[in-house]
């Protein structure tokens, strides 16, 4: 019996080394393309930043810029408005959607995702005409004698807010939706019936099991908002400029490469600092990783 | 601590679908109680109701002689177990533990107290900071009950909360159950399908069938004298006989043959006996009736005949150690004491 054991043993063992060898294989290609086109594009674009200066010196041209500097806190600001405002709408349609009976739920999520699939563009042209001084809520204003005078909507950094948020509501109500399908609805009863109001059993109880649904949405619609680029250009203007819309000035209107590429070398660290400290607060939360 | 009165309950989702018809319950202070029933026989709509979970489509429930049918869950002051427990999973045991007593903003001491009574008493002291997913069922179940009882409620109310656990397991927790309910003396509502496991705790028992309490009595009453053909049938009797005539209200005729009982109900409409209670092979001259052996069945005390009789086929257990062969003839006594009178 032994014997037969260790034989069949050092055979699985074979077959384990081919299976890696051949997986190695299989793995090949993804791995060659990830190389190829992600990470030599990141490469090329930080090369250009060291040129010409030694060391560090064009990014601390570029952070030193008052002017950058605004850039650089507009995007973070709008982009984290942008993120509470997608939770604070999305937590309790995403609850009301997952609640529903399956066919109007599918139907709802449908509905939800639509927007999705028209172009960037067309979209934000639909806040074009809405918030446009001649736009349709000025007018409605103006007849509901509200305002005495076209209220200066459109190029700012509130129609960059509000172009956004409608952009990735969808994105944070998908992540949501899903996260609280997974939710007992007995562990609400069982709050209920322990003496917690319906709004305490929500922050309470419903919140903090939703932890990872809610930092998988944070994350998806804060990156996506400090690199959009459709939504800040047409709605924000050439006053109103963010880390992409700056990227774009710098490379096509100025011809200035070597800038550009700062700037989006610093996008792509701020964002991934920005993400890690989200994740490291969302562990934070959740106790239960840090207990026993 | 209270007392509970159903009265005239109805619901029904929509015109066509009645869940419980017109039912009434009225459960003592300190007693606990089962709702035994198959399921969708609407028990568990019966406790929502209770509970606040569900609004009624008509009638009341009174607590202490006050309609509760208008007050939310959370201000009602009962506890519940559910059958998946319903452990809040980012807190602790204490804290779960703890999540009643802080709704009702009580003082950090009071709440250190009794949430530490309570641990000891269900002896989960030494898991008060384990999470949930770190607790084996029976445990989880155990925390769920201290959670219930914690806060002092009103009434507490199990759904089914033995079902999730294997059999041993079974047992000790419904003992427990029992323990923990008469030291609180706290009145109980108890939801099964398990008729052991309510005749061990319950001090009586609401047989439920397609939305109306069929019988409320003891475990015992329930057991030895059941009053409908389903609570009969629910609790293991077989062999049923339907009543061709009715000749004085403990004298009946099936088909051609007169049986006789000694207790009755109003209305009898069958008769029915345990297989253990016919006597095979009686000289008796009343409640007799032969048969041939059809087919038998090894049951380990005794041997299970089908006997085909001119009133039906009956099943019965005959201790004899020789087991006799199919095709062969026999009397049946179905003695009058055993022989029950019931209702449709």
């Amino acid at each position: 019996m032994k014997i037969c054991y260790s034989i069949f043993t050092t055979y699985e063992q074979e077959m384990i080394k081919i299976r890696n060898r051949s997986a190695f294989l299989l793995l090949l290609p993804g791995v060659l393309a990830i190389l190829l086109f992600l990470f030599f594009p990141v490469i090329q674009i930080a090369l250009p930043t060291f040129a010409g200066h030694f060391g560090l010196s064009n990014y601390i041209t570029f952070l030193q810029s008052h002017y950058n500097q605004g850039v650089l806190i507009r995007t973070l600001i709008i982009a984290f408005i942008t993120m509470i405002i997608t939770l604070t709408l999305g937590l309790p349609l995403s609850v009301w959607i997952a609640r529903q009976r399956s066919t109007v739920r599918n139907l709802l999520s449908v509905v939800i995702l639509f927007p999705i699939l028209t172009n960037a563009v067309v979209r934000n042209f639909t806040w074009i005409i809405i918030l446009g001084k001649n736009g349709v809520l000025n007018t409605l204003l103006l007849k509901l004698n509200f305002i005495d005078q076209p209220l200066t909507l459109l190029y700012s950094d509130m129609a960059i807010v509000i172009g956004s948020v409608y952009l990735f509501l969808p994105i944070m109500v998908t992540s949501l939706v899903s996260s609280v399908q997974e939710l007992n609805v007995e562990v609400e009863e069982a709050a209920a019936i322990l003496g917690s109001r319906p709004l305490v059993t929500f922050f309470k109880v419903m919140i903090p099991q939703l932890t990872t649904g809610i930092l998988t949405g944070c994350i998806l619609v804060f990156a996506g908002a400090m690199t959009a680029y459709t939504t800040p250009q047409l709605l924000g203007g050439n006053r109103h400029l963010v880390m992409s819309t700056l990227i774009y000035q710098q490379a096509m209107t100025l011809g200035d490469w070597s800038s550009a590429s700062v700037v989006a070398i610093i996008l792509i660290i701020l964002t991934v600092l920005v993400l890690g400290m989200m994740r490291l607060v969302a562990k934070q939360l959740d106790r239960r990783s840090v207990n026993d | 601590m209270a007392e509970l009165e159903i009265k005239n309950l109805n619901m029904s989702y929509d015109k066509h679908l009645e869940i419980l018809k017109s039912l009434n319950l009225h459960v003592k202070n300190g007693e606990l109680i089962s709702i035994l029933g198959p399921s969708g026989c609407g028990k568990t709509t019966t406790l929502r109701i209770i509970a606040g979970l569900l609004r009624q489509t008509d009638g009341q429930v009174l607590i202490d002689g006050k309609d509760v049918s208008k007050l939310p869950v959370h201000k009602r002051n009962f506890g519940m177990v559910f059958q998946s427990y319903a452990l809040f999973p980012h807190l602790n045991v204490f804290d779960n533990v703890a999540f009643g007593l802080r709704q009702r903003k009580e003082k950090v001491s009071i709440i250190q107290k009794r949430v530490n009574d309570i641990l000891i008493a269900t002896g989960l002291k030494k898991l008060e900071k384990r999470f949930p997913d770190a607790l084996s069922g029976g445990q989880q179940q155990r925390v769920s009950l201290a959670r219930a009882l914690v806060v002092n409620p009103k009434l507490l109310l199990l759904d089914e909360p033995l079902s999730n656990l294997d059999a041993k397991l079974r047992v000790s927790m419904r003992e427990e159950i029992r323990r923990l309910q008469q030291l609180m003396h706290t009145t109980t509502v108890f939801v099964t399908h398990d008729q052991e496991e309510c005749f061990a705790i319950s001090d009586r028992v609401a047989v439920m069938n397609q939305g109306v309490i069929e019988q409320f009595d003891t475990p015992q009453k329930i057991y030895r004298a059941p009053k409908t053909v389903f609570v009969a049938r629910f609790i293991g009797y077989e062999n049923f006989l339907s009543v061709t005539k009715k000749i004085s209200s403990t004298s009946f005729y099936v088909k051609n043959v007169k049986l006789d009982i000694n207790s009755t109900v109003d209305g009898v409409t069958s008769l029915s006996i345990r297989p253990n209670q016919i006597v095979l092979g009686s000289t008796a001259k009343t409640n007799i009736v032969s048969g041939e052996i059809q087919s038998s069945v090894f049951l380990g005390n005794a041997y299970r005949y089908t006997v085909s009789t001119c009133i039906g086929n009956l099943k019965v257990d005959y201790l004899g150690s020789k087991r006799l062969s199919n095709g062969q003839n026999v009397q049946l006594e179905l003695p009058a004491a055993a022989l029950l009178g019931l209702k449709k």
